[in-house]
Formats: C-alpha cells, structure tokens, sequence
C-alpha cells in the first residue's frame, strides 16, 4: 500500500508502505494512527531533502533492521560505509546536513549513521582550525581557554 | 537533588542565555550533567549508554535542532566581525547529532574537536569520557584482554584507589578525578615506545614471538598450577629466581595471533592496534608522538629485518638467561636461546620533573607505572636519562611496587640526584635480571661503594679532592684527578681480563666464581670478607663485599657487582667530579668553583681596601690546563691561608683558608663598627653583592652558610657588634679537616674574631675579565632564563649548576673535557 508523504514545501511523494516505514517515525505514526490515504506531514524536511531520503530508503528497502549490538566495538567506525552510501552522501556539506537532520528527526537510524560517518570521516586528521574553517565555525575561545586546552593535551606532545 | 540544582539552574539561565541553549542543555542527560562533580565510578563505559527511545528522541530531537542552529547562527553573527570567515554551510549540527558525531571519532580526533569552539567541546568532553582508546599498540601489559573494561577504565578504576594507599597528595574529588586522567592517559601514553625496535608485524618472527608468548604464558600458568600443589618452600623459590622474575601473573590473557596488516600506514595502525587488548591514547595534535610513531611503524614496515637482539634487548630479554620454559631461538645464532618477556617500555628522557623548575612531567606517573607493571607482573623499561628533578622517591616508590611483584625491570636511571643507597642498589640489580645499566653518581649509593675496598681507594681519592679544592690546591687537585683516572683505568682492564677468564670458564664449564662461605643456613653467601679479597679480580672481590638480599644466587651476585663497576668504570672521574661531598653536599666543581669566587671576592675587597685603582692583580697561571686559574690571588697566595672572621652574633669563629695572600703573613682583615657598607658603584646594589646574592643561593646554601651578603648590611641589621657577618664554609671544616688544622697559622686557628677591615674602602671597580663580573653576567642570563620557561624546562637545572662554573673558564674546559655538561654549557654560552 502506498504512503503519500508532504515535504515542508508542500510537495507529495508517493511511495511504497515498506519503504516509507524504514522510518521509525513514520512507522510509528501508521501504528498509531492507522492506515489512511491522508498524507503525512512532515514539515521539518524539504522536499529536496526527502526526495533523498526516499532514495535512500528505497535502495535499503530490503535491508534487514538494524540491532544496535551491545557487544559491538564500542568506539563505532566510520571507515565501513557502502561504496553506494558513499557516493549518496556526496552532496555539499549543507545538503549532508540536512539528509542528517531528517533523518534524525524520521528516525532513520542507518542513514543517521551514515551521516555521522561520512561529518566524521571530514572531520578526521584535521586541526581544530582546519575544522573550524570547514564547517564555519567562529572559535569562541578567549586566548586563555586556548591555552589552557592546550597544556590540558601537553602530555601527549613530546618534548 | 542535584537534578533541582541543574534546574533552577537551568531556569536562572533562561533569563540570560537564549532560548535554543537552555533545550540543548535541558536535552543532557542527568548523568552528564552530573559527570564532572561524581565520582568516576558513576561513569559508564559507552557501550552500557541507555538506547534512547527512537519515538522520544526524534521528537526531541527535532524540537531542539531547528532552535540550536539559530542559537549557532546567533552566536555566529555576535561574534567578532574581524574573524576570519570561511563560506560555509549555513545550517549546523545540533547537539545530538553532533554527538553521534564524535561517536565515529577516533581519541585523537576528539583532542582536536575539544579545541574547536566552547559548544563543541561541551559535547566532546562528555564523549571523552566514554574514549575506549581506539589507537594503540599491543602490549596487554595490565593483561586486561577486552572482557568488561577498556584499559582506561580499568586502569582509571584501578588508581582511583590508589591515593587511599599511597603518599599522593590529592586535594578533592574534583583534582584527583583529573589527576588520575591525566596519570592514566600517561599510563597508557608511555606503552607506545614498545614497539619502537620491534620487527616488522608481517614477519615470520614477530608472528613467532607472539607464539612464543603465548606458549609461555600457557606455561607458566601450568608452571603456577603445579607450584601451587607444592608445599611452599622458599627455598625452591629462591633456587628458580631468575625464572621468577620474568613470569606474569594469571592476570596476564593469551593474545590471539597478531593480525596481518595491509593497507595503507594508518589502516595499519588500527589492525595493529586492534589486534590486542592494550591501547594507547595518542592526540593528534602537531607535533605529537603519534607522528613520530607512525613514522617508527613505516620505518619497521620497511626495515623487515630488524635485529633479533636489539629487539629482545628493547623488550627486556636477557640474552644471558637461557633456562625458562618458553624460548625463542633467534636468527641470528641458532643455537642460543631466549626467554620472551614481554616489555613496557617508558621514555622519560631530558623530561624534567621538578615542580620549582616548571616541570611539565608528574613525578607521581612513576609509582603509577611501577604499580601498573606489578599488577601485570610483567616487564618495565625506564628510560630517565637525562632527566631533571631528582624523582628519587617516586623512582623508588616504583621499585617498591617493582620488588613485590616479581617484575621484571631495566631502569635507565641515567640521572643525577638520585638517593638510593647502595643496599638498595645491590637489591635492584640482583633481583632484576633485565637490568643491565644504572647510573648511581651522586646517590649515597655512589659513595658507599668507592669506599669499599675493591674500588681501590677512590672514596679516599674524592675526600681528598675535596680537601685540595677548599685549600685551593689546583696541582694536587689535578694529580688526584690523575691517580683517580689511573685507577679506574686500572679497574677497567682488570675488569676485562677477569670477565674473559670467567666467559673462559664458564665456555668449560667450571665454576666461575670462587667458592663462597656457607652461612648456618647453609646457603652460600659472600658475606664474609677478607680472605677472599683478590683485588686482581675486582668483580669477584665486589661481589663478596656488596650486601645482598638473602636466597640471591651467585650469578646474580657477579652480574650486580659488573655492573656496578663498569658503571663506575664509565662514568669515570666525571662521576667523582659531579658528586656531592657528604659531609659539605658539594660537588668537586662546585666547591671549587665556590672557593675561587670567594678567593677571588676577598682578593677584590682586599685590592680595593687598599685603594689600588688598578685592576687586582694578574693570576698566576696554574701550568695544568684543566686548572688554568684566571683569576687575581694565585693558588700559592691563597692556598694554606686562613682567617678567623667573627659571625654575625660574635660567638663562633670560623676558620678559613685561602681567602686573602695578606692573611698568610698573618695579617687579618678587619674593618671597623662604622664600616658597615661597601659603596656600590653609582649608588646601585654593587656588582660584589649581585654576586654574592647568586653565591649564596648556588654554593652558600648547600654549605649551610651565612650569606656573603651580609657583608654589605646593616650593623643593626645583622645585630652584629663589628658591623661584619662574613661566612666561612662551616661544614666543609666541620669534618675531620686536620689537614687543614695543620696548614692554618696558629694565630688564624686560634678561633678568636678577625674583623675584616673594610673602612672607607672605595667603589669597587671589577674589570670585565674578572670572574667576578663574569659571574655577574652569568647570575643576568640566569634571570633570562628563569623568565623563559622553555628554556628553563629544559636546561633549567644544569643551567643554574652550570651558571657558577661559568665564571671561570678553566671548570668549564675541565667540564667539557670531560663530557660534563658540555651540551647545557655550550647552549648557555651561545645565550648569552
């Protein structure tokens, strides 16, 4: 059964139930509502922004749920995402954030992870200038704050 | 409670802050919140964070993000509008994703994000919190494995309790929380050298040592099930002592066979450091030590053939034991043995950890890794060489846990200052298989054993050095230096020929030591001395007047009393030059030093007491190079010469020598009530008592003197009757100086107050040649120095022992000929 899905602005998109559910907000919306050919707002996610969400969904419809393992690594890595993903999160920075925060807000835990994944793999081996730049950042630090941060990080530099 | 605190707080806030912060901060979890002011032991490793509830965290989630970004966007357009912009995305991450953020980022990374902006770091310090340490080198020296802990958790839990136990002074919750991050990431931090001369990871031989490894732990653990069976007789334990020494604890897990790496050097790194249990925190920040290891990881990936030796060296193998259950033969001669031991490895190198001299190092890091080696029980290096500050009671605090625990340790205490006695010493060395190199100059260790008789009067020859320096006999001083070099060259060869002749005996199989005496016990001891003295064979002869722990074998006997004679041996006469007098807590150079500034001080006061406008007269030049005097009063004028100058309250007259050629014809120097100053040229403080201001705090001090200063108070000030508190080297006479009673004039030795008399004495004028204005232009660079801590740091200390010698050119020839501080001289001399 197909799910018609209204973006911030007002553009529908029709798609299938099990796609659409990849998102637990959405899914949790049908259970809670019930199955109805109304539309479903969302009216934090654009609808450039959706369109690529649905387009991820659609190519993970098949995937199975992911399970958050307590034994995992603790320290998650960010090296082990799909060369598809990949070149679905080759977007400008602007537009990866956005995919980011829709999918936080929809639930969509993968494509949240890969999201992070790919903001961290950026920030990885940078300055924290470097990051600064890159994500525009303003450092609010007074020279004293700077200074204290670095003799905090000072036994690890060899002298 | 506390959650009302963060409320109120929080509503307190509303009022000032804008509204997007106050849901970010309200989104932090009470647990966060918290996490600064609890105890560690409220921490939770990440993996145990609760799973938020997607349904209530999206709508979270959502409800706070669209606000942050304005707060970011607002905070953005507050700020400085001469910062520097890059164009950049528009919208920002809000705190939860940011946090998921830093999830996927390594504990390297995190350093860098922590110095981004003040939101930033608000997230990445709580991740920090939940590093599990990602980036290391494979060591499983806590034997942790990766079962319930991290390595940090479980060494940060572990010290938690350990100031209950220990001397750390740990002011509050708050301190010791950060203090023991700061001890536990240095833990961690210091096992990254262990790797320094591995083989590569890919060859055939490290694959085979962590085979080895692994076997011998497997049986040593069979090894401990059988000794348990056993009823407990120390003997057998005595018997199996150097086996003993470098087992590892049940604590110790197998390791799985080390992953085969490929990829790129970083890629590398991770599978390396994947591949065990142990980690390093490594902050990649410029300049950092993961630089430098990374550059060491692509230098062993290249160098696929490294050393076997220097290998097992590095990692605390003794090449010279061979009976333990485990070997590995290596390549290079097949039919040689080794046991594996596996080793952490800690640099402390030109580290300076005195706290008065702007150290950067906690000293208290050295009981923190004696302790974390004894609780894995397995190696520990500890390389100190050339570091400053005299860490004698960590050191030791280190040793101690060392000693308990059955550890294995090489310590490189190539440092001054220690105190260890030669007891303690000996204990280490013998217990210690590993430990092949110690440098005990300046310790009580150091004097207890060139008074022993094996080292062929060397006590003798420094206590005599001592005296020829405060009398100012350059000559003597020098042919003392001379017989001193003769014996320890002497000792040297003897040395050599009888470790041939034992490596000779020991290649036929006949005991290489001679039979000791047998104690009631019946145990062999080297206790009784004399009769078996054989001063031809100073090993053997050490051996049996060195006091050992009982149980210790022969071998470890022979092997304390090498090194410690060939550390001796290499130290040479620099080792006697730079250690302090007992009684007078002065090194030969110091003393020296001291007593020509003060000749050369009373020389000036004299030459000016007696209106010369000319420069004090010329040196007589020492004919010993080493010695070359280039200041006024000659040795001959100043040697043997003594004075009795009233102390400040009048009672206890004091007796120099050498101060002043007038006061060999028995002539004092008085000076009267009224004198009571010595006019500074210009009306500043005068060069003289600059100088004597850097003496006092360089050499009077040690010598438990009053300070020279005191020359140039008030009489009412120093409530002296005379007006004149001139000091004299108290201790340095205060012992058994009859050689000195002997050369003093009766009328100088009598004890009864001398006044100096200074009386309208004029402006000194110190030429610029003199030590004097020398030492004045030392004591100015000094202050240069101590004001630029980098400077100071480093070279701090020498810089300040230096500073005295500086004055006189012939200590420093004497220094650099002899390779003592010629590195800290040489730099100084190009600051100044």
């Amino acid at each position: 059964m197909p799910v018609t899905l209204t973006s911030l602005d007002d553009v529908k998109f029709t798609v299938d139930k099990d796609v659409a559910e990849r998102s637990i907000l959405i899914k949790n919306m049908i259970e809670d509502v019930g199955e109805s050919d109304s539309p479903i707002p969302l009216p934090n996610v654009s609808s450039a922004v959706l369109k690529k969400v649905i387009e991820y969904c659609e190519h993970h419809r098949n995937d199975p749920v992911q399970v958050q393992d307590e034994t995992d690594d603790p320290r998650k890595r960010s090296n082990d995402i799909e060369e598809w993903d990949m070149k679905f999160m080759a977007v400008d920075q602007e537009m990866l954030f956005e995919i980011i925060l829709a999918a936080n807000y929809l639930d969509i835990k993968p494509l949240l992870d890969v999201g992070c994944k790919t903001v961290a793999n950026i920030i990885k081996g940078k300055t924290p200038e470097e990051i600064r730049k890159t994500f525009n950042i303003v450092n609010d630090f007074t020279p004293e704050e700077e200074a204290q941060i670095k003799k905090e990080n000072e036994w690890a530099e060899d002298r | 409670m506390l959650r009302y605190v963060k409320d109120g707080a929080i509503d307190f806030l509303a009022s000032t802050l804008p509204q997007s912060l106050i849901e970010s901060i309200r989104q932090v979890s009470e647990d966060d919140f918290l996490a600064h002011h609890v105890s560690h032991k409220q921490r939770q490793p990440r993996r145990h964070r609760p799973v938020v509830d997607s349904r209530n965290s999206a709508k979270a989630v959502v409800a706070g993000h669209r606000n942050l970004n304005g707060f970011i966007h607002q905070r953005t357009d507050l700020d400085d509008p001469d910062t520097e912009h890059v164009s950049g995305p528009t919208v920002q991450l809000p705190y939860e994703v940011l946090a998921l953020v830093f999830q996927h980022l390594s504990a390297s990374d995190l350093f860098s994000v922590l110095a981004v902006c003040r939101f930033w770091r608000q997230i990445a310090l709580l991740e920090t919190k939940h590093i599990d340490i990602s980036e290391g080198f494979p060591i499983d020296c806590l034997g942790l494995g990766d079962d319930e802990y991290s390595d940090f958790d479980f060494v940060y839990n572990l010290f938690s309790i350990f100031p209950l136990v220990s001397s750390l002074v740990i002011k509050d919750r708050y301190l010791r929380d950060r203090d023991l991050r700061v001890v536990t990431a240095g833990i961690l931090a210091g096992k990254m050298a262990f790797t320094k001369a591995g083989p590569s990871v890919e060859s055939t031989s490290f694959l085979a040592a962590q085979k080895a490894i692994a076997a011998q732990r497997q049986g040593q653990q069979l090894h401990k099930k059988h000794d348990e069976k056993k009823t407990g007789d120390r003997s057998s334990n005595c018997d199996n002592s150097d086996h003993r020494a470098i087992t590892s604890p049940a604590t110790a897990t197998l390791n799985q066979p080390v992953k085969m790496m490929k990829g790129t050097i970083k890629e590398e790194l991770r599978s390396f450091s994947d591949s065990v249990a142990t980690y390093v925190l490594i902050p990649q920040t410029r300049n950092t030590l993961r630089k430098k290891i990374l550059a060491q990881f692509e230098l062993n990936l290249e160098q696929k053939e490294l050393h076997d030796t220097c290998w097992m060296l590095e990692n605390g193998i003794d090449p010279s034991t061979t009976s333990t259950s485990s070997t590995w033969p290596t390549s290079a001669s097949t039919d040689k043995v080794y046991p594996l031991v596996p080793m952490t490895h800690y640099r402390f190198q030109d580290c300076c950890f005195a706290n008065d001299w702007g150290a950067h190092m906690d000293r208290n890091k050295l009981p923190m890794i004696g302790l974390a080696a004894a609780i894995s029980g397995q190696g520990l290096y500890v390389d100190l060489e050339g570091s400053y500050g005299a860490p004698s009671r960590s050191i030791k605090t280190m040793i101690g846990f060392c000693f308990g625990q059955n550890c294995v340790i090489s310590l490189n205490l190539n440092f001054r200052h220690t105190h260890m006695e030669l007891e303690h010493v000996t204990e280490l060395l013998s217990e210690n298989p590993i430990l092949f190199r110690i440098d005990i100059v300046d310790s009580p260790a150091y004097h207890e054993l060139i008074r022993l008789p094996p080292l062929r009067g060397l006590g003798g020859i420094m206590e005599r050095m001592h005296e020829l320096c405060l009398d100012l006999d350059e000559q003597g001083l020098d042919s003392s230096l001379q017989s001193a070099r003769a014996v320890l060259q002497e000792l040297a060869s003897d040395v050599a020929v009888e470790e041939a002749a034992m490596e000779a005996q020991e290649a036929a199989g006949t005991p290489s030591i001679l039979p000791a005496p047998f104690e009631p016990s019946g145990e062999p001891t080297f206790s009784a001395r004399g009769p078996l003295h054989d001063p031809r064979k100073p090993i053997e002869s050490l051996a049996q007047f060195l006091t050992f722990p009982r149980g210790t074998r022969a071998p470890a006997k022979i092997r304390t009393a090498k090194i410690l004679l060939k550390g001796m041996i290499d130290h040479g006469i620099i080792g006697l030059i730079n250690t302090r007098d007992a009684q007078s807590g002065q090194s030969l150079l110091h003393s020296l030093a001291w007593r020509r500034a003060y000749a050369s001080f009373v020389a000036a006061a004299r030459s000016s007491s007696t209106h010369l406008p000319t420069p004090p007269p010329q040196p007589q030049e020492s004919s010993f190079p080493l010695f070359a005097s280039s200041f006024p009063p000659s040795k001959r004028q100043l040697s043997h010469a003594g004075a009795t100058i009233a102390t400040s309250s009048g009672e206890a007259a004091m007796t120099t020598r050498g101060f002043d050629p007038s006061l060999s014809s028995g002539s004092p120097l008085s000076m009267s009530e009224n004198s009571n100053s010595i006019a500074p040229p210009g009306g500043q403080p005068s060069a003289l008592s600059s100088l004597l201001a850097l003496t006092s705090a360089l050499s009077f001090k040690r010598l438990n003197l009053q300070p020279v200063t005191s020359l140039f108070s008030n009489p009412e000030d120093s409530n002296g009757s005379d007006g004149l508190s001139c000091s004299a080297p108290t201790a340095a006479f205060d012992h058994k100086d009859t050689h000195a009673l002997e050369t003093t004039p009766p009328s100088l030795a009598s004890g009864s107050p001398q006044p100096l008399d200074l009386h309208d004495s004029p402006a000194l004028v110190i030429p610029e040649c003199h030590p004097v204005s020398i030492s004045l232009r030392m004591a100015r660079t000094l202050l240069g120095l101590k004001a630029n801590p980098n400077v100071y740091n480093k070279d701090g200390r020498s810089a300040v022992m230096c500073a005295s010698y500086m004055g006189f050119q012939p200590m420093e020839i004497l220094l650099i000929q002899n390779g003592g501080y010629s590195k800290e001289l040489i730099r100084i001399r190009e600051t100044m």
